[in-house]
């Protein structure tokens, strides 16, 4: 039957229970026992209120009913019972975390995060206290013990609110701070408390908040590094920062992530994979400060070298390059290539960024990416070639060259070839970009030079540059520029400057000479005789100097003539400059004056009052602007005066005493002083653009007779057939740029790439 | 006689009178300018004897090598003195280097390579003519 094997089976088990609990003893009293030991037992784990006055538990009894109930084989049922209880008497903690919790939130201003920390902190020790006070006693053995751990853990997991996470962080970033900061009066005694971080890790907020306490950390550096190395570019602070982690960081990370290390040796394995990870997030905010420095940086160039190696360092852990370049070019578009900035500036800042970027990354590739817009966008600027040269030549005293004064001085590099036989060769580097090419570490002078294609515009510019000095010696001291060309060979060769050798060498031929005539014939003139072919060409301005100007340059002529038999000399009336002596009734006055100058002041021998169309009939083709600013300038020296009579013509008058005008004066003076600056001071000598548009001008002959008989031309077309003509040497860039120019003159039209001539 | 006697006087009395303007003008004509000294510039030009006084002279160039007199020969570095010019007889004129170098070939049969007249260099031709 069914019913009588069910009962034998309910009796058998009822048997087996008894025995069981019962442990072979006597009648019942082995139940008696158990049930004590169960009572004891459950009411020695029972969750109790920690306000509850504690028990007194006799410990041997205690273990006595354990072992009861071990042998019963009953610690589960136990353990179950005791979950149970836990559920039953959660409220108490849920209560204390819920008051917390609102202190916490309560929204009031005066509290800092100091004092937020504080409330987390006092909060997570009493959840330690529950955690101890509930705790079942480690001699259970670990079942029960990790089952009590759990239970816990969950429970207060659940009633933890969202708003604990951002708490728990402050209150880390409070326990960071005490260790790098010290300790200040202002973190609260939960914080410092020791017994803290034991307590994270029993209730498992360690490990469930790892990823708070690395971003702590995290945090924790930027801020440190922002706030120490931010705009300190002049010594090197990766090392300090490093020391900085090593002393204060890492004994903070020790709680975290060497718990449980015994040994220093084993604490050392275990922070070795999280400490790399911070010395990196190191390395990244420095790098990251620095990237975003670094136009300033490369401002402050020989001052910041430090921070340039630290950035270095940084670079080889960080991979940044990209970054650093974007930046960089950015920066450099906002605040260097605009029209506001003055070439000679963008000069030195190319220098300085190449110095920097040298010292990042010796091979170059970072600097040929970052280099790339400057260089195009000064080879747009008309006149960076005269900056560049203008430095080269600079003098020594003057100090704000661009090239060192001890960077030895070499010839220009030219791009090299591969050579395919070097045992050294090395592959380009692997961000080099497919233009990138390998220039050699070279000087500062060969790199800016190859901003340009060819050399040769350098040296004309250096010609007129050169010619412009020359010209202005007059104390016959042409050391400097002798000195100077001898650099200058060695950096250029000896072949292009031919030119300015034979200038030098009409300056010291001019020197002789002279003497040689002083020596015939005394007089008050010491010229510079110049072979034309070799010096730029000059303004064409002659003027026919009157007088006893004339007669001094035609007696010097003649001695000229008869010392040099074959020669003659043809005056550039309008250069040099004249020392004259103004002898007027009640004073004398000497000044240095150009030749115009002197012309007219010799007229004003002739006769007191002039008016300027007269003047500039004597001496010739002489603009009226320039005419009047010479008279102007006699007028400042007080020896003019200005005459209107209404009508449009001017007339000076010679103020033979200065006593006569002496209220009209200085009006006079303020009014002609503020228009004598309104014209403009011009060269001498004709620069290469002007030369250049010169030539061009001839070519333009050549081009509107071309468009007039062929139609419309493609512009490689009319540069074909240019180069049929003598002398030409542009490119289809420049004759690009000509034909544009014509364009906006209204000359020519251009569509499709076809140039017509507009009618 | 008084006449002449008054005229005399008039003239005198005008003579004074123009002598004492003439002494004002002259005062007042007292401004001077004195050179101390004139740092100018000059180009120097070989005188090939042709005037060109008025406006820019055409360049002159040497019919060897076609580059101006004042230029230098192809051979040369430094222009003047030291690559002088050579005067003909038959007035025609050339870098010295040049025509030596010209006449120096088998070709030239020492004949000026403008009108192929037998070559005779000109004693100083020019500066005789000018002194």
């Amino acid at each position: 039957m069914a019913s009588e094997a069910l009962r034998n089976q309910v009796a058998a088990k009822w048997q087996d229970s008894f025995n069981r609990l019962n442990r072979g003893s006597q009648g019942i009293s082995g139940l008696m026992d158990f049930s004590k030991a169960w009572a004891v037992a459950a009411d020695f784990l029972r969750p109790r209120d920690l306000g509850a006055p504690p028990k007194d538990f006799n410990t041997h009894e205690v273990r006595g009913a354990f072992d009861v109930l071990m042998q019963c084989r009953m610690l589960p049922m136990l353990l179950e019972s005791f979950v149970e209880d836990m559920r039953r008497n959660q409220h108490l903690i849920t209560n204390d975390v819920m008051r917390f919790m609102a202190e916490y939130e309560v929204p009031t201003d005066s509290k800092k995060a100091s004092g937020e920390a504080d409330v987390i902190g006092r909060l997570v020790l009493l959840l330690a206290d529950w955690y101890f006070a509930w705790a079942p006693g480690g001699e259970l053995g670990h079942t029960i013990s990790s089952a009590y751990i759990v239970n816990f853990q969950t429970h207060i997991f659940s009633v933890l609110p969202s708003t604990f996470a951002g708490g728990f962080k402050k209150l880390l970033a409070a326990t960071l701070s005490l260790f790098t900061r010290g300790t200040t009066p202002e973190i609260p005694a939960s914080v410092q408390d020791p017994k803290l971080w034991p307590s994270f890790e029993l209730l498992g907020l360690a490990d469930r908040y790892e990823s708070l306490i690395a971003s702590v950390c995290y945090e924790h550096i930027e801020v440190h590094v922002l706030e120490t190395c931010t705009g300190k570019w002049d010594e090197p602070m990766l090392g300090q920062l490093r020391e900085w982690m090593a002393d204060k960081v890492v004994p903070w990370m020790l709680l975290p992530y060497a718990r449980g290390a015994k040994t220093p040796e084993e604490a050392r394995t275990m922070l070795q994979g999280v400490g790399s990870r911070f010395d990196f997030h190191v390395c990244k905010t420095l790098c990251d400060l620095r990237t975003k420095e670094m136009f300033d940086i490369v401002i402050d160039y020989p001052d910041s070298i430090p921070s340039l190696h630290d950035l270095k360092e940084c670079l080889q852990r960080v991979d940044q390059r990209s970054q650093l370049v974007q930046t960089l070019r950015k920066a450099n578009k906002k605040r260097l290539l605009h029209p506001g900035a003055d070439t000679k500036d963008i000069l030195t800042q190319y220098v300085s960024l190449i110095r920097c970027l040298r010292i990042i990354d010796p091979p170059g590739v970072l600097l040929f990416k970052v280099a790339d817009p400057i260089r195009r966008y000064l080879r747009d600027r008309p006149d960076t070639i005269r900056c560049i040269v203008a430095s080269l030549v600079v003098d020594g005293e003057s100090g704000d060259s661009l090239v060192d004064q001890d960077e030895p001085i070499q010839p220009l590099q030219t791009a090299q070839v591969d050579d395919y036989t070097d045992p050294n060769w090395e592959p380009e580097p692997i961000d080099a970009g497919p233009d990138f090419r390998v220039n050699k570490p070279s000087d500062v002078v060969s790199t800016l030079v190859s901003i340009y294609d060819s050399k040769d515009l350098f040296v004309k510019e250096l010609q007129v540059l050169l010619a412009q000095r020359l010209l202005a010696v007059t104390d016959g001291n042409y050391e400097k520029e002798r000195r100077n060309l001898e650099i200058l060979k060695i950096r250029f060769g000896e072949a292009p400057l031919q030119v300015c050798e034979v200038m030098l060498k009409d300056m010291t031929d001019s020197k002789r000479i002279d003497q040689h005539v002083q020596f015939q014939s005394s007089s008050v003139m010491h010229p510079t005789i110049i072979s034309r072919h070799f010096w730029p060409q000059f303004q064409a301005a002659k003027i026919l100097l009157p007088g006893q100007l004339h007669e001094i340059q035609e007696s010097y002529a003649r001695e000229f003539t008869t010392f040099k038999p074959d020669k003659k000399l043809r005056w550039l009336s309008h250069l040099g400059s004249i020392r004259l002596e103004i002898q007027l009734q009640d004073r004398t006055i000497s000044a240095d004056v150009p030749p115009l100058e002197a012309a007219f002041i010799e007229l004003f021998s002739e006769k007191d009052v002039w008016t300027v169309g007269d003047l500039v009939a004597r001496v010739g083709p002489v603009e009226r602007p320039a005419a009047l600013k010479a008279l102007l300038a006699w007028v400042n020296r007080g020896v003019l005066r200005e005459e209107s009579d209404g009508a449009d013509v001017q007339r000076f008058r010679l103020l033979e005493s200065a006593s006569t005008d002496a209220e009209a004066a200085p009006v006079r003076m303020a009014t002609t002083g503020s228009r004598a600056t309104l014209v403009e001071e011009q060269p001498t000598v004709l620069t290469v653009q002007q030369q250049q548009a010169g030539q061009m001008e001839v070519y333009w002959k050549f081009i509107e007779g071309m468009l007039m008989n062929l139609g419309g031309l493609p512009l490689d077309r009319i540069q074909t057939m240019l180069k049929f003509a003598p002398g030409y040497d542009r490119t289809v860039d420049q004759l690009g740029g000509f034909m544009d120019a014509a364009r906006r003159e209204g000359l020519v039209n251009v569509k499709d790439g076809i140039w017509r001539l507009n009618r | 006689m008084s006449r002449t006697q008054t005229q005399t006087n008039a003239s005198c009395v005008y003579g004074v009178w123009y002598s004492l303007l003439f002494c004002f003008s002259n005062n007042s004509r007292s401004m001077k300018v004195i050179v101390k000294q004139w740092h100018a510039i000059a180009q120097w030009q070989w005188d090939t004897g042709k005037t060109d006084e008025n406006g820019d002279p055409e360049e002159d160039v040497c019919g060897i090598c076609r580059v101006p007199f004042e230029g230098c020969c192809p051979t040369c570095k430094v222009p003047g003195d030291d690559c002088p010019l050579i005067w003909g007889e038959c007035s025609h004129v050339f870098h010295m280097h040049c025509l030596l170098k010209w006449i120096g070939t088998a070709a030239s049969k020492q004949q000026c390579p403008m009108d192929r007249r037998l070559w005779v260099t000109a004693e100083r031709k020019v500066a005789a003519s000018h002194s």
